[in-house]
């Protein structure tokens, strides 16, 4: 690190403020990265628990960090030493990324996981042959058009309102408060005016010093709750934290289906309706041979993961039947020309079968264990190759 | 970031300035902690996730924690009244 760091010692507050803004502007990447690579490692059955330990520091760090750098300063005496034990941490963390962190960027294909640990670090081979300069321009242009939109502006426009007014204190109370905290720390040689004793009636009431003191629990707690009623909003009053497309999965199997389709998909397609006997509805499915989830111990990708869309939300009989008819399928086991792929968290698994089926007429799905269906567990986490049915999907 | 909120009131008294002006420290930092992270998404994205919480600073990226931690390393050293850079 010796090459580049420049140790900084401000000198006034306008140096001390400077570096504190710095230290705003990158002190959110490391924040920003965590969900990404969640996204790279998990499978999206485990997203809501990873993205919930992960989340659990956000909420705790900014109740725990100034309690913890308070007592610093009441054992210290001097502010000096808790900014000084939160660089240790960060001393700490960047540590432990050097030895154990390694880059979790996957796409298929692309040339990713090749670069040697040290380039990494710097950001080169991360992403492959992926182009640099039109992924930023196209990330960007997402991010504007998110950003943008009503939902996305109201939380916005909610939340500068909510912001504190550090000046909203009395004049006379912050000179008293003043006084009181040099006395405290023992500053009897700071030259503050004597002070007249402030009528009582004067003094902040209970209620507002409750009310400041849970101004940001209050603020943090409105501000998830907007969030939430954002992403409902976006997705059309969906079911809540529902992370499902729009487009039903099963609709775009069908329309894989039309665009040609390899011959594991037909033999898994005819094994299908020989398990079904007489079944009477359409049966479609569907091969997948991309995508980064596919092989390892599961077969649906995130995206298509489908929830409960019309009408029929909640029957559950109608779920019963189509877990039943997943019964019925699990002995045909549509073991699809897979090969067993590199992997890389491990091996990858050798040809994803019927992992889900979904009634076509509406959407109800049923998924069943991964692994348990037809999935020929590789033992990797993500790996690589699959070639295999992703997505049955049957009017029942 | 809100490490250092509780710090405002010994700073006030470290350069002789009311507390008021003291807690204005925070507001850029605060402010600038959302454009960070907005403009840190297109370059995790383009460049990986490893290079941006790396040690080192990354040339393409430019968003590396090791300006965090000369940054806290400065507020530590703050009471040193000159600007140095080694």
């Amino acid at each position: 690190m010796g090459m580049i760091i420049g140790c900084v010692y401000s000198s006034s507050f306008e140096t001390f403020t400077a570096f504190r803004s710095l230290q705003g502007l990158f002190g959110t990447v490391p924040q920003v990265v965590g969900l990404p690579i969640i996204h790279d490692m998990f499978h999206h059955r485990d997203w809501p628990r990873m993205i919930n330990i992960w989340g659990t520091a956000f909420l705790v760090g900014p109740f725990v960090g100034p309690a913890l750098a308070g007592y610093i300063l009441e054992g210290t005496q001097k502010w000096m030493s808790s900014f000084g034990v939160l660089a240790g941490l960060y001393g700490a963390s960047t540590l432990a990324i050097i030895a154990f962190g390694r880059e979790t960027y996957y796409r298929k294909g692309k040339g990713t996981q090749a670069a040697p640990r040290w380039k990494t670090f710097f950001g080169l081979g991360n992403t492959g042959t992926l182009n640099k300069l039109s992924t930023i321009g196209v990330q960007s242009k997402d991010l504007v058009v998110m950003i943008f939109k009503l939902p996305m502006l109201l939380v916005g426009t909610f939340l500068s309102a909510l912001h504190p007014n550090p000046s909203l204190t009395h004049p006379r109370h912050r000179h008293h408060d003043q006084l009181h905290l040099a006395h405290r720390h023992h500053r009897h040689d700071l030259d503050l005016p004597a002070l007249s004793p402030l009528p009582l009636q004067q003094r902040p009431s209970i209620l507002h010093a409750l009310g400041r003191r849970h101004r940001r629990p209050l603020r943090l707690g409105l501000r998830l709750l907007l969030q939430q009623l954002d992403l409902q909003l976006r997705l059309g009053l969906g079911p809540p934290l529902a992370l499902a497309p729009r487009v039903p999965a099963a609709r775009r199997v069908g329309a894989d289906l039309q665009h040609g389709v390899r011959p594991g998909a037909v033999r898994a397609h005819a094994a299908l309706r020989a398990a079904l006997g007489g079944h009477r509805g359409r049966v479609g499915a569907r091969q997948c041979g991309d995508g980064r989830d596919d092989g390892g111990d599961h077969g649906v990708r995130a995206r298509e993961v489908p929830g409960p869309r019309d009408g029929r939300v909640g029957d559950h009989q109608h779920v019963e039947d189509v877990r039943r008819v997943q019964r019925r399928l699990l002995p045909a086991r549509v073991d699809c020309e897979g090969r067993r792929g590199r992997g890389v968290w491990g091996p990858g698994g050798r040809g994803v079968g019927v992992d889900c089926v979904v009634c076509h007429a509406c959407y109800s799905f049923g998924e069943t264990q991964g692994g348990a269906f037809g999935c020929v567990d590789g033992g990797g986490e993500r790996g690589e190759g699959g070639d295999g049915l992703d997505i049955c999907y049957i009017d029942i | 970031m809100t490490w250092g909120a509780t710090m405002v009131v010994p700073q006030s008294f470290e350069w002789h300035i009311s507390i008021d002006k003291s807690a204005t420290s925070m507001n850029y930092g605060i402010l600038l902690q959302g454009f960070g992270g907005i403009l840190a998404v297109p370059l995790i994205e383009a460049y990986g996730r490893s290079a941006s919480p790396s040690s080192f600073p990354n040339p393409l990226t430019d968003m590396s924690q090791s300006p965090h931690v000369v940054l806290d390393a400065g507020h530590h050293h703050g009471h040193d009244h000159r600007l140095r850079l080694l």
